[in-house]
């Protein structure tokens, strides 16, 4: 259904209420607050509109108004609809649409953290991202950034024109670290202990606090914000040309996914098309991307389980992949290698024949890897039937990429929703179906990453195969100014939709950057899936879904 | 050591016959034998520890320690010095005298099974009647040392990993007990010298191929002592994704170093004690077991067959922990006590129907024994077939893809 | 007395820098870039580098990423958890100075407020080569460490 068939069915139903958008304006129906919630339920139950993933929930600071934009998709139906309500900026409060979507929970979180929006009726409303003792909003408009906290000072000396350091080598004071530990305090009976942010995983600085009795666990809360960067305010004052390198750091392990999405919301904003080559070799450094991050995805997995080297055999292939990116891009892992209008640089002489060499080489090797781990009985058994996510609890919790597929939800943003040269192509789309268990367990997330490099390999012999020639890039100014507008892109990222909402108001700068990731709402589960389940099982919990620290953080 | 130390008292010093004197000559003899049995270990230990990182590391296309001395050798002594120099540290609010002794439980759990080990016919520390009996309980020390360490740390990692240990240590005894029972059975005595003496020379005369049952003893008593070594498949309490380090977290310095040592020596222990109850301990093909206890060289060439074979177990030991994942507590409790203790008492009432009605030296014993010995001799032979011929086809591979041969000469490791 | 003295802190030192334990501590990009360090190509096992999980026995932490405000305070008690001789190596630009993330509300410019650095290694993530090479200089820096003579002084 097209935004005015939607916008209509609003209309028929909620009367002056739901008000889509004017001629020109970006298409979204306004909705005013206290009403948002009735209007999404129905969004979600109404069988015709059947709205039943909340891709994004952004908050913009309007200045005279603080907007908060609710993307809606459905994945049955592949149509999607943008809801916007204005508020108060002086008192920001709207009902939460928690229980209609359970992935709103940590979306409005951040929403109140980063902006200070009340939702009320939430469960548990409290600041996710950043320190709980933090004070101020960042993303308004008007946020001062603090020059100091804890004592440690938010400038930068010269090092070598600082005085020494005094012999106990303390640099600075911080607060008494003994009342960290005031903040989780025991509960009788049960022992609470935590799995802090430096820990042996490859997932990085992620932080859970375990409720557990014995071995078995009640709960597992995860504290996340300790890669919390604040990419998103940094947006702000960066230029579109010279924010690319910062999404490359967004998914360090799918970099080229995360700049394809914002190099494609700029593109839409503009209005300039990328000539076929720039989109093939999109396509190439994607799939290329796709692969990598798969493998430290399942050899982490496998090496979570206790299993070490399969773990380094994918890093010895990681290796090669970093080979050709280098030569393609000059870096091995944060590449930065598209540009907005194209990509960076051609495909040097005799690349093409390299990488097919490569793939011939690694195609046997996914074999050998299935030999070695994955059809290993003790491994299956860690895996199988753990953490078992339903279809409707996978949608409703926003998980996306390989999870949602695993959990039997046919939905491929590169399939469904193409974007760039997919629609070239011919791949298929790996399901789980219980390989080994019930489907959408652990051990399905595991083999449908598996299969998904399999996948990846073929698009790319086929992109190899039918590269256009022709330029790679449109030409663009150095500065470029966009003119007024918001859009949002999305793009299939190793770990599932990463979507890019950027709103311009004409500056060389954008207004509004915001980013969905895949890892943000796949972290939101895990408190669900943890009930009752082992330590153990907890890190292959995290291993399967995939989570890496800086889409969740930012 | 008290054969030699009688020897040499009453041949070399007749006036220190008296009743003190025997002791004191009796006590220098045992300190030196267990001062022998300590460098040994320790220098297995050391030497182990460099050999599984190389190992290691060629498993996972890596090269593993070749700086620190020709080849990397003294890598171990490195890594000694280094932890001996390191600050003593005892957490705040972890109690300070089980902190400090709760490593030397688990050494002396360890070091204790050292003195029964017969590494030949007369070079046994003590010759004892109980001798596989006094291993396997004195092996259980360690379980008072591993919770003593995990629960004085004052930390809850370490105590889930203490805790996790000593479940595990306590639980894979049995099996590994009754596993052993099979081969006392076959020998008719404790002894670990009469356990050896009671097998041959040769692979088919090896307790392990007596009976089909003894066949099944050995991967239950494998399995049992690599739980029991806390090695994977079975190293839940020092998973390092999940608990960071076990029981041994807080532990930093020289008393890492002691729970460092137990953990390599007892690599030692488990592939000797299978040794010497499977595969024939010392026995030299075609030599009797008095000759062997009377001429110096067969000793000697015992010793270095003893040793042979166990180093082969510890090797096999160090591929399976970098091959396989590891086991789920409840997983691993599972497998021991509704798996292998079931198929523990079924070998033992099995190797007793063998022993009564085929016996060993009749006719259908002998013959059961070639049969038996041809099927281990026909897997082992296809394990390294296969491995030479995936071998070879890796390096065709290289060869085609880079052009390169893949060649090292023989005094240039990797 | 002094001959005895230097070559017994020179053979000190060499147990030392031969075996230097590093914390597993990947916070961001240059995480990976550790990983792969400690992978095939560049391998620090050769230089009897292993990486341990606990603090307490591990006698380098090599601060790997963007450190933030929330995270600063682990990364002091991990410091401090670590026992003596201990060293540090901020790896990557964000560990250094707070790298690109300069204008940022929330990281922490350079990991030297909260502890003590001993090698600064640039790189945007620098190459797994490059930090093998950190670690070859750390270990010139802990062969020319003079303790034991000033022990005795």
């Amino acid at each position: 259904m097209t935004f005015n068939e939607l916008s209509e069915r609003l209309r028929t139903k909620f009367g002056d209420a739901a008000a889509p958008s004017a001629e020109g304006a970006p298409q979204a129906v306004t909705v005013p607050g206290p009403a948002i919630e009735q209007v999404a339920r129905f969004c979600k139950e109404d069988p015709e509109l059947d709205l039943n993933a909340l891709s994004c929930l952004a908050g913009v600071d309007r200045k005279d108004r603080i907007e908060l934009v609710y993307h809606l998709l459905s994945y049955r139906k592949g149509h999607e609809l943008v809801l916007k309500a204005a508020l108060d900026r002086a008192k920001p409060e709207i009902p939460t649409v928690e229980s209609v979507w359970k992935t709103a929970n940590w979306h409005e979180r951040e929403c109140f953290d980063l902006l200070g929006v009340n939702f009320l009726g939430h469960s548990d409303l409290r600041r996710i991202l950043l320190p709980d003792d933090w004070v101020g909003y960042p993303l308004r408009k008007d946020y001062v950034a603090p020059t100091e906290y804890h004592g440690m000072s938010s400038t930068r000396v010269n090092p070598l024109q600082q005085p020494d350091a005094p012999a106990d080598g303390k640099r600075s004071e911080l607060k008494d670290l003994s009342q960290l530990k005031s903040l989780y305090g025991p509960v009788a009976g049960e022992m609470i202990v935590n799995m802090g942010p430096q820990h042996p995983s490859t997932h990085g600085v992620l932080n859970f606090l375990l409720v557990t009795d014995g071995e078995v666990m009640h709960k597992a809360v995860p504290h996340i914000g300790y890669l919390h960067r604040g990419m998103e305010k940094m947006a702000e004052s960066i230029s579109y040309p010279g924010y690319m390198p910062f999404t490359d750091r967004l998914d360090y392990l799918a970099a080229m996914s995360a700049n394809q999405g914002y190099a494609m919301a700029v593109e839409k904003l503009l209005g300039c098309a990328v000539p076929p080559r720039g989109e093939y070799l999109r396509v190439l450094a994607c799939e290329l991307n796709r692969i990598a991050s798969h493998l430290v995805a399942t050899g982490s997995m496998a090496m979570d389980i206790g299993a070490f080297t399969p773990f380094l055999h994918w890093l010895r292939e990681r290796e090669y992949i970093n080979d050709i990116m280098e030569e393609l891009s000059g870096s091995r892992l944060t590449y930065n290698y598209m540009r907005i209008g194209g990509v960076a640089h051609d495909l040097p002489e005799g690349m093409a024949d390299k990488i097919l060499r490569w793939m011939d080489h690694f195609e046997p090797i996914i074999g050998e890897f299935d030999r070695l781990i994955s059809n290993n009985e003790i491994f299956v058994q860690r895996l199988a039937n753990v953490a078992v996510v339903s279809a409707e609890d996978a949608v409703d919790f926003g998980l996306v990429g390989p999870n949602l597929r695993a959990s039997a939800v046919p939905w491929d943003l590169r399939r469904n929703m193409p974007y760039s040269a997919y629609a070239d192509f011919q791949f298929d789309i790996p399901l789980g179906q219980g390989f080994r268990g019930t489907a959408g367990d652990c051990y399905d997330r595991f083999v449908v990453r598996v299969l998904e490099m399999r996948e990846s390999c073929r698009i790319l012999r086929q992109a190899l195969a039918k590269m256009p020639a022709g330029d790679i890039r449109t030409k663009l100014p150095k500065r470029i100014k966009v003119p007024p507008g918001e859009t949002y892109a999305r793009v299939e990222a190793p770990r599932g939709e990463m979507g890019f909402y950027l709103i311009s108001d004409g500056q060389e700068t954008p207004y509004r950057l915001k980013v969905r990731t895949g890892s943000f709402t796949a972290m939101s589960i895990i408190e669900k899936l943890s009930h009752g389940v082992m330590i153990a099982d907890l890190v292959a919990i995290i291993g399967s879904l995939d989570v890496v620290a800086p889409e969740v953080d930012r | 050591m008290w054969p030699l130390a009688k020897y040499v008292l009453e041949n070399y010093l007749p006036r220190a016959s008296s009743a003190t004197g025997q002791v004191v000559v009796y006590l220098i003899f045992a300190l030196a034998g267990a001062g022998i049995l300590l460098g040994f270990a320790s220098a297995f230990a050391g030497v182990s520890s460099f050999v599984e990182r190389r190992v290691a590391a060629r498993m996972m296309s890596r090269v593993g320690p070749n700086r620190v001395g020709p080849q990397g050798l003294l890598q171990f002594m490195a890594d000694g010095l280094k932890l001996v120099l390191k600050e003593d540290l005892i957490p705040v609010g972890a109690n300070r005298l089980l902190f400090r002794i709760a490593p030397y439980f688990v050494f002396a759990g360890m070091f204790g099974t050292f003195v029964a080990l017969p590494f030949s016919a007369r070079l046994v520390a003590a010759n004892l009647d109980v001798g596989i009996l006094y291993i396997l309980s004195i092996t259980a020390l360690v379980v008072v040392g591993i919770i003593l360490g995990g629960w004085s740390s004052n930390s809850k990692w370490s105590l889930f990993g203490g805790l996790r240990s000593a479940a595990q240590i306590i639980s894979y005894e049995i099996p590994a007990g009754l596993a052993v029972l099979v081969v006392v059975l076959h020998a008719g005595g404790l002894s670990t010298q009469r356990i050896i003496e009671a097998q041959g020379g040769m692979p088919w005369n090896w307790f392990i191929f007596y009976s089909p049952f003894s066949l099944i003893a050995f991967p239950v008593y494998f399995t049992a002592a690599l739980a029991e070594g806390n090695r994977t498949p079975f190293d839940l309490p020092e998973a390092e994704s999940e608990l960071v380090a076990g029981y041994s977290t807080e532990y930093s310095g020289f008393r890492f170093v002691v729970f460092f040592f137990a953990e390599w020596a007892n690599l030692w222990i488990m592939s000797a004690i299978a040794v010497l109850c499977f595969f024939g301990g010392w026995r030299i093909p075609f030599v009797s077991v008095a000759a062997t206890y009377s001429t110096w060289y067969l000793i000697l060439l015992g010793l270095a067959i003893f040793c042979f074979k166990t180093l082969t177990l510890v090797l096999v030991v160090i591929q399976l922990r970098w091959t396989l994942p590891r086991l789920r507590v409840d997983q691993m409790m599972s497998m021991c006590w509704k798996y292998l203790i079931p198929i523990a008492f079924v070998c033992i009432l099995g190797t007793m129907t063998w022993i009564v009605f085929v016996g060993q030296d009749t006719m259908p014993g002998t013959a059961a024994r070639f049969v038996l010995f041809a099927a281990g001799a026909a897997i082992a032979v296809r394990q390294i077939v296969r491995t030479w011929f995936n071998y070879r086809a890796d390096r065709a591979t290289y060869t085609k893809l880079t052009g390169q041969p893949l060649w090292y000469p023989p005094y240039r490791l990797p | 007395m002094e001959y005895l003295l230097t070559n017994t802190e020179w053979f000190l030192n060499w147990g030392r820098k031969s075996s230097i334990w590093y914390l597993l501590f990947a916070s961001a990009c240059c995480g990976i870039e550790l990983m792969q360090a400690g992978g095939p190509r560049t391998d620090l096992d050769r230089f009897g580098a292993v990486p341990r999980a606990t603090p307490r026995q591990a006698d380098l932490l090599i601060v790997a990423g963007t450190i933030t405000y929330k995270m600063a305070e682990r990364v002091r008690l991990l410091y401090e958890q670590m026992a003596e001789p201990r060293y540090v190596i901020a790896m990557g630009s964000c560990a250094n100075c707070g790298g690109l993330f300069q204008g940022s509300y929330s990281v922490l410019k350079g990991v030297d407020k909260i502890v003590p650095v001993d090698i600064y290694l640039p790189g945007c993530p620098p190459r797994p080569e490059a930090l093998a090479d950190a670690i070859l200089k750390l270990q010139q820096k802990m062969s020319a460490e003079k303790w034991l003579r000033n022990l005795r002084a």
